[in-house]
């Protein structure tokens, strides 16, 4: 029961785009940062989690439970990329929907949410503008408490103040440690915040799926001349740039690599560095 | 399942304000020329289209696909269809038959019975039912819009029975049908239920089998 998300050997197939075999794994207490560049299959892996489309093969745990058993979907709070669901209802008539909906709903939870986010009452959702609906759906999403929360670009449309506070918002939901995030975002400076775990996924295959804290240990960038790269080991080259100023080396395992070359230099890495270094650069991998 | 009803109902609150427009300016055009006793009728075909606009709201809002990752399953969105389809015929049942009550009560040339009344209410609603019973699985695999078309097909198919009857029926068949109108009801009954099982069971398998 320590895990709130467990996916082994996801598959999907659709014509002309394929999720395969993707596989990761996030314990309780953990935030999820789930990156990819557009159509890498991110909103697919989400869907297949919420039994929103069948699997051709794969198997999707949550909280303990198969995916949509009711006992699960309980306890979700899911935020999705459009958020139009209550666009023919005013606040009020959505509030009432979502109460008589879930069976945990806490309305002094969701009027906290509501003062906390600024949430205009009297105005229709319809109205509302693109982060405001999902400052919206994401209040929605708490106030039913749910354990797991499962979102899809939740801080893109926020300005950055809105987008800081939602960060806090979700640092406060994790100090539960039963509680988990999976939090897709392009906004990488927001996971290099937040979250405790990055899987990375492209052209619907898995790339990486580990603790951030290894990332940020193992992984370090490097420049170099074209007679120190050569001299890397393939085993240590995650991807890498060439250019007229030599080479720049994204590197698995810098401190057994430090060992092996001492004469390099090592930055830290970012997220947003090693999604661009992966998708732009020439990979080592292959 | 509850709140879905709730939520289309609320949807559909301009379009109840609308009913009530319409049952007015009905009744004063009734009382100016005395026309024919079709509220029941009316009633029965804007119960049929109006959970059709339902449908249409929830394809552009994307509603499916947030109520399924909420603690909804895919039998409760079928099955709070279905309800709300009862509910709104049950309206369209009481409007139809107190309008028609009352304006049989001041009407000048009119003067039906009160089981005539109830003839003409409760055929005019089993034949709403059996209309939604037909649309309802081909807009779960056709979509709301494709829907409305078929829609208009499924509502030609009473009248145009009607008609073909009146004109090339045998005299006698004709004769034998409007002498056992009373039982008319019963079969429709019958039909209805039975219809709306297998309806609701198409629908099921179709909605089981989409992905969002």
């Amino acid at each position: 029961m320590d895990t709130a998300i467990e996916v082994k050997g996801l598959s999907k197939h659709y014509s002309g785009f394929s999720l395969q075999d993707i596989s990761f794994c996030l314990p309780r207490g953990g935030i999820m940062g789930f990156i990819g560049a557009n159509g890498a299959g991110k909103t697919t892996t989400i869907k297949a989690l919420l039994n929103l489309i069948n699997i051709d093969s794969g198997e999707i745990n949550l909280l303990g439970h198969m995916r949509g058993e009711k006992e699960v979907k309980q306890k979700l709070g899911v935020v999705l990329d459009e958020n139009n669901a209550y666009d023919n209802l005013s606040f009020n008539q959505a509030a009432r929907v979502e109460s008589t909906m879930r069976a945990d709903w806490d309305d002094t939870l969701w009027q906290y949410y509501v003062k906390r986010f600024q949430l205009p009452a009297r105005q229709k959702v319809q109205e509302y503008s693109r982060g405001m609906k999902m400052k919206l759906f994401i209040a929605l999403a708490l106030a039913h408490k749910p354990q797991l929360l499962l979102l899809d670009e939740p801080t893109s449309g926020l300005d950055p103040l809105m987008r800081e506070e939602m960060l806090s918002v979700f640092t406060e939901f994790i100090q539960d440690k039963q509680h988990a995030i999976l939090l897709s975002s392009h906004i990488t400076s927001d996971l290099d915040k937040i979250a405790t775990h990055v899987t990375f996924i492209h052209e619907g295959r898995l790339i990486f799926s580990r603790a951030k804290s290894d990332i940020m240990e193992d992984w370090r960038l490097t420049c170099c001349a074209k007679a120190e790269f050569d001299k890397i080991p393939q085993e240590f080259i995650f991807a890498y740039r060439n250019s007229s100023f030599g080479y720049e080396v994204l590197v698995k395992d810098s401190l057994r690599l430090a060992q092996i070359l001492p004469q390099l230099a090592f930055n830290n890495v970012s997220i947003e560095e090693i999604m661009l270094f992966f998708v732009h650069g020439q990979r080592g991998y292959e | 399942m509850k709140s879905l009803v709730i939520k289309d109902i609320f949807m559909l609150q301009k379009a109840f304000k609308m009913i009530l427009v319409l049952v007015a300016f009905y009744i004063v055009i009734f009382l100016l020329t005395g026309a024919s006793a079709a509220l029941p009728m009316v009633m029965a075909i804007l119960a049929v289209t109006f959970p059709i606009s339902t449908f249409s709201y929830d394809e552009a809002n994307k509603w499916d696909r947030y109520a399924l990752s909420g603690p909804l399953v895919r039998e409760d969105i079928v099955r709070a269809k279905y309800l709300l389809c009862l509910l709104l015929m049950a309206v369209a049942l009481i409007i139809g038959f107190i309008g028609l009550t009352i304006m049989n009560f001041f009407s000048a040339t009119v003067d039906l019975s009160l089981t005539e009344i109830l003839l003409i209410v409760s055929i005019s609603i089993l034949l709403g039912l059996c209309g939604q019973a037909i649309i309802l699985p081909i807009i779960y695999k056709l979509g709301a819009e494709k829907g409305r078309m078929f829609l208009i097909a499924v509502m030609m198919i009473p009248i145009l029975t009607i008609i073909l009857f009146n004109r090339f029926a045998d005299p006698e068949l004709k004769q034998f049908f409007s002498n056992n109108l009373h039982f008319f009801p019963f079969i429709l009954i019958i039909l209805v239920i039975a219809g709306y099982a297998l309806s609701y069971k198409i629908s099921l398998r179709i909605y089981m089998g989409k992905e969002f």
